[in-house]
C-alpha cells in the first residue's frame, strides 16, 4: 500500500499551513526520514520528512498553498508498486486526519521540539524559528568570540561545511551590528608591564585603586623576578577609573575581570587579590575557564567572619585629610608608610562622584556590621592551581588568625612587623612571593 | 643550544650521525656503539663507516643476530657504568628486543628506588620508503613513546641528529633515536664539533599566520616543503617540527594553535592511536581548545601492513600532496 502524506500538526493552535519548498518532486524517489517539505505557521517553519521510502506521486499541494492540516498532499508509492492498482484516494475523516497528523509527527510537541539530531551532510537548516537553532554548529572559537562580545549564535549564520559557524561569521555579524548590547560593567583595565611570557592579574582591594600597584612592578624588576612578564592592574566596579555597575555580586564582579582578561589576551594568568580584592580573584579562580596559573591573595576577605568595621566605616565617611590619616594609619604597622602623598591620593578617589554611595553598598553587602558575609574557605579547598597566601602578623583590618582556617592546599606566608599591606610594608619578600608563583 | 666555536658546513644525516659517534667516542671512554654489521661492514646505512678502523673492536662491536641479546647486554653494560650506543639494523626488528627496552631499560631506575640509571641509547632506523617491504617499513615510534621511563626522538635534520644524539648520550635515561631512513641522505648545515640539542624541545621551521602543521621525523620535511606550495596560494603555514614524542613539547603545539586556530598533525605511523592523536588531544583538552576554529586533521600512515609495491607504498603515508591538499581544504572552510 502507498503511504499518504499530510500536512502535520506543529502547535496546538495551528490548523492550517502553507507549503513553502517541497525536496522532492512528482516521480523523484525519496527515503523514510530524508526531509520532504517545509510548512510555515504563524509560529515556525517546519522541515517535514518523508513517511517512508519510495516514489513521490500525486503532489496535491504547491508551493505558496495554504492547506489545512491533515490533508493529504502526496503519496509515497513503494518501488514496483503501480499507480493504477489503487483506487480513488480515500478521503480520511477529519479526526482521522488529526490522528494522523500526530502520528507522522509524534516529536513535536506544541512548544515545537528540538531537532533530535544534528542535520546530516546536504541537509538544509531551518532557519527562521530560534528555538530549533539550539543545536548550532559553531567552531570553538566561534563560540568564544560569541560568548566575549555578547552575541546569541542563532542570529548568525555560517559559512562552514555543513553550516557551521566559524570565528569570523562572528566578526562579520559584529561588524554588521557594531551596537550589540553589553549589560556587563566594563572595568577600567592598566597595563603596569609589557610581556610576551603570562599575565601577572592584580586585583586592589576595598576602596583602593590600580595605581596602588605601581611599587610592587619597581619590586618585582628589583627582585629580578619580572623578565617577561606581564602586569595588569584591574579597577573593581565602581573604585579608580571604572564605572559602578550596581549591586552586584562576588561571582558577577568576577565575570566582569574574566571579561577583562579576554579582551586583553591576558592567558595564561597568574591572579593576584588583596583583602576585599582576594575574594573576587579567588572566585574567579574558580569559576572561570581561563588558563589561571596559580592565585596569591593578600590579607584575603571571607577567610575568618571579623573584620574592622570601624576601619571601614571610618574610611568610608571621613571628609578631609586630617580625619582620613588616621584610618589609613590603621592599614600599616609603621605609620611612616602614610605620607602625604598616600593620604592625598586616598582622599582624591573618595571625593571621586558615587563613590562614597559605591563603598557604604560594598560594605552591607559585604562586611556588614563586622561580619564577612562570603566564606572563601570552600572555594579555596577546591582549587587546583598553586594558592598561596601572605598574611601580615600585625594586621589590624583582617587580623591573622584567620589565616588558622585556611584549607591545607593553600601555602601560607606570615610576615612579621607587618599590617594590611604586606606589598607596600614588605614589598622585596612580597615580590620574591610572587616570582616562586611565576615559576609555574 | 650550545652553539659550535667552529664554523659550520654541510653533511648529510648519516654523516652527522657518524661525527656524532665519533666525538663521543673520543671524548668519553665509556661510550662504546653496538649493533649487526656496524663494524667492518660500517652499518647497513653506513651510518658507522670508518669508526671500526678508526677505534677498533673493543669500542665497535658487531654483534650476532640476536637482539634481545644484544639490547640486554647494551641494558646491562649502562647499569654498570658504560655508555653504549645500540643500533638496529631496522626499527622494526625492535619487537625482538622489547623485554629489555620496555621491561628492564625503562623501569629499572623505578624499581630500584632510583639506586641505578640507565644511561643507554638506542638508534633505530625506521620508516618507508626505501622498497623494503612491511616487514623493514614500519614506524614503531608511538610504541615506546607510550612507556614511561623512555626518551624518545625523531631528529628531521642532520643538524639535530648530531646534536641529540649527543644529548642523548649525555642523558642519564635511556634515549630511543628513530631515524627516518630516507632521511640518511638528505643535507643539511652541521657545526663542528661538540654541540647538543634539547631532548624536549619541538623547533618552528616556519612561521605562519593560517594553520599550524605539527609534524614528526621526515614529514616535518614534507611540510615545509608543502608550506612553500601553498605559500603560492596564499596560505601561510605554521611547521612545528615535534622532535621530541617523549617528552612532548606541549607548550609549543598549543601556542601556535592559538595563533594560528587550525590543526594538521603529519605523522608516518599507523594514524589511529598514533602521535596525532596525543597531538589532537593536547589541543582539545587544553587552553588551545577555545582557539580552534576547525575541526583537527590527522594525516597519519594508511591501516596496513606497508606494501611492497612502490605506488601502494607510497600512497600508504602523507606525502607532499597530500599535506597541501589538507591545507587548502581546511583554511578554505571545506572541513
Amino acid at each position: 500500500m502507498p503511504t499518504e502524506v499530510i500536512l502535520p500538526r506543529v502547535d496546538m493552535d495551528m490548523t492550517e499551513g502553507s507549503i513553502t519548498a517541497w525536496y522532492a518532486r512528482e516521480g523523484d524517489s525519496v527515503k523514510a526520514g530524508e526531509p520532504l517539505f517545509d510548512i510555515e505557521t504563524s509560529k515556525a517553519t517546519m522541515e517535514v520528512e518523508s513517511p517512508a521510502s519510495g516514489i513521490v506521486r500525486k503532489v496535491s499541494a504547491s508551493v505558496g498553498d495554504t492547506v489545512p492540516v491533515g490533508t493529504v498532499i502526496a503519496w509515497i508509492y513503494a518501488s514496483g508498486e503501480a499507480l493504477a492498482e489503487l483506487g480513488p484516494e480515500p478521503e480520511p475523516e477529519p479526526e482521522e486526519a488529526l490522528q494522523a497528523a500526530a502520528a507522522h509527527a509524534p516529536e513535536l510537541s506544541s512548544e515545537i521540539a528540538e531537532p533530535a539530531r544534528a542535520p546530516a551532510a546536504g541537509e538544509r537548516v531551518v532557519t527562521g524559528a530560534a528555538e530549533l537553532r539550539t543545536g548550532t554548529r559553531a567552531s570553538p572559537a566561534a563560540r568564544k568570540a560569541a560568548r566575549e562580545s555578547r552575541v546569541e549564535l542563532a542570529q548568525v549564520s555560517g559559512s562552514g561545511p555543513q553550516g557551521r559557524i566559524v570565528k569570523n561569521d562572528v566578526l562579520s555579524f559584529l561588524r554588521q551590528a557594531p551596537a550589540a548590547a553589553d549589560s556587563s560593567v566594563r572595568l577600567n583595565r592598566l597595563w603596569l608591564h609589557e610581556g610576551n611570557a603570562a599575565t601577572l592579574v592584580l586585583v586592589h582591594g576595598f576602596a583602593a585603586e590600580s595605581n596602588g600597584w605601581r611599587p610592587l612592578v619597581s619590586a618585582m624588576r628589583e627582585a629580578g623576578v619580572l623578565a617577561d612578564i606581564g602586569v595588569l592592574a584591574v579597577d573593581l566596579p565602581g573604585h579608580g577609573k571604572s564605572p559602578d555597575g550596581g549591586a552586584l555580586s562576588l561571582q558577577q564582579t568576577a565575570d566582569a575581570i574574566e571579561a577583562v582578561l579576554r579582551e586583553e589576551y591576558a592567558e595564561p594568568v597568574h591572579l593576584v587579590g588583596h583583602s576585599f580584592g582576594g575574594a573576587v580573584a579567588a572566585q574567579l579562580a574558580r569559576s572561570s575557564r581561563l588558563a589561571v596559573r596559580s592565585l596569591t591573595l593578600i590579607a584575603p576577605a571571607g577567610i575568618g567572619e571579623s573584620c574592622n568595621w570601624a576601619f571601614i566605616n571610618g574610611l568610608t565617611h571621613s571628609a578631609e585629610r586630617a580625619t582620613l590619616r588616621p584610618w589609613l594609619e590603621e592599614l600599616v604597622e609603621d605609620a611612616s608608610f602614610i605620607d602625604d602623598a598616600f593620604v592625598a591620593t586616598a582622599e582624591q578617589q573618595l571625593r571621586r562622584p558615587g563613590r562614597r554611595q559605591t563603598l557604604e553598598r560594598i560594605a552591607v553587602e559585604f562586611f556588614r556590621d563586622g561580619r564577612l558575609q562570603i566564606d572563601l574557605v570552600p572555594v579555596l579547598s577546591e582549587l587546583r592551581m598553586p594558592v598561596r597566601v601572605v598574611w601580615g602578623l600585625a594586621d589590624r583590618i583582617l587580623p591573622i588568625t584567620h589565616a588558622d582556617r585556611l584549607p591545607r592546599n593553600v601555602a601560607q606566608h606570615r610576615f612579621a612587623g607587618v599590617g594590611h599591606l604586606p606589598q607596600i610594608e614588605a614589598p622585596g619578600a612580597f615580590a620574591r612571593v610572587i616570582g616562586e608563583q611565576l615559576m609555574r | 643550544m650550545n652553539t659550535a666555536t667552529s664554523q659550520a658546513r654541510e653533511l648529510t644525516y648519516a654523516q652527522a650521525i657518524n661525527e656524532a659517534l665519533a666525538i663521543a667516542l673520543e671524548r668519553d671512554d665509556r661510550v662504546f656503539l653496538m649493533g649487526e654489521d656496524i663494524g667492518v661492514y660500517g652499518g647497513a646505512f653506513q651510518v658507522t663507516g670508518g669508526l671500526y678502523e678508526r677505534f677498533g673492536p673493543e669500542r665497535v662491536m658487531d654483534t650476532p643476530i640476536a637482539e634481545l641479546a644484544g639490547a640486554g647486554i647494551a641494558v646491562g653494560a649502562a647499569m654498570t657504568g658504560s655508555r653504549p650506543v645500540y643500533e638496529f639494523q631496522f626499527s622494526d626488528f625492535a619487537t625482538l628486543a622489547m623485554e629489555q627496552i620496555v621491561n628492564q631499560a625503562a623501569k629499572m631506575r623505578y624499581m630500584l628506588g632510583g639506586g641505578v640509571s640507565v644511561p643507554v641509547v638506542m638508534r633505530f632506523p625506521a620508516g618507508s620508503g626505501t622498497g623494503a617491504a612491511a616487514q623493514h617499513s614500519q614506524s614503531l615510534e608511538a610504541w615506546f613513546a607510550h612507556v614511561p621511563g623512555l626518551k624518545v626522538v625523531q631528529p628531521s635534520t642532520p643538524h639535530d641528529a648530531k646534536g641529540m644524539l649527543l644529548a642523548a648520550l649525555d642523558d642519564p635515561d635511556p634515549v630511543m633515536i628513530f631515524e627516518h631512513k630516507l632521511l640518511y641522505k638528505s643535507k643539511g648545515v652541521v657545526p663542528e664539533g661538540y654541540y647538543v640539542e634539547p631532548l624536549d624541545k619541538a623547533v618552528v621551521r616556519r612561521t605562519g599566520e593560517d594553520v599550524t602543521i605539527v609534524a614528526t621525523s621526515i614529514m616535518s620535511v614534507r611540510a615545509l616543503e608543502a608550506a612553500e606550495t601553498l605559500a603560492q596560494d596564499g596560505i601561510d603555514a605554521e611547521v612545528v617540527d615535534l622532535r621530541s614524542i617523549r617528552p612532548i613539547d606541549r607548550q609549543a603545539i598549543i601556542d601556535s594553535v592559538r595563533k594560528t586556530s587550525r590543526l594538521i598533525c603529519v605523522y608516518e605511523g599507523v594514524r589511529q592511536l598514533g602521535i596525532g592523536s596525543e597531538i589532537a588531544a593536547i589541543v582539545s583538552e587544553g587552553e588551545a581548545f577555545d582557539a580552534l576554529d576547525a575541526p583537527i586533521v590527522r594525516l597519519g600512515g594508511a591501516d596496513c601492513p606497508l606494501p611492497y609495491n612502490p605506488q601502494l607504498e607510497r600512497a600508504a603515508v602523507p606525502q607532499v600532496d597530500d599535506i597541501v591538499d589538507a591545507a587548502r581544504r581546511l583554511v578554505g572552510g571545506r572541513i
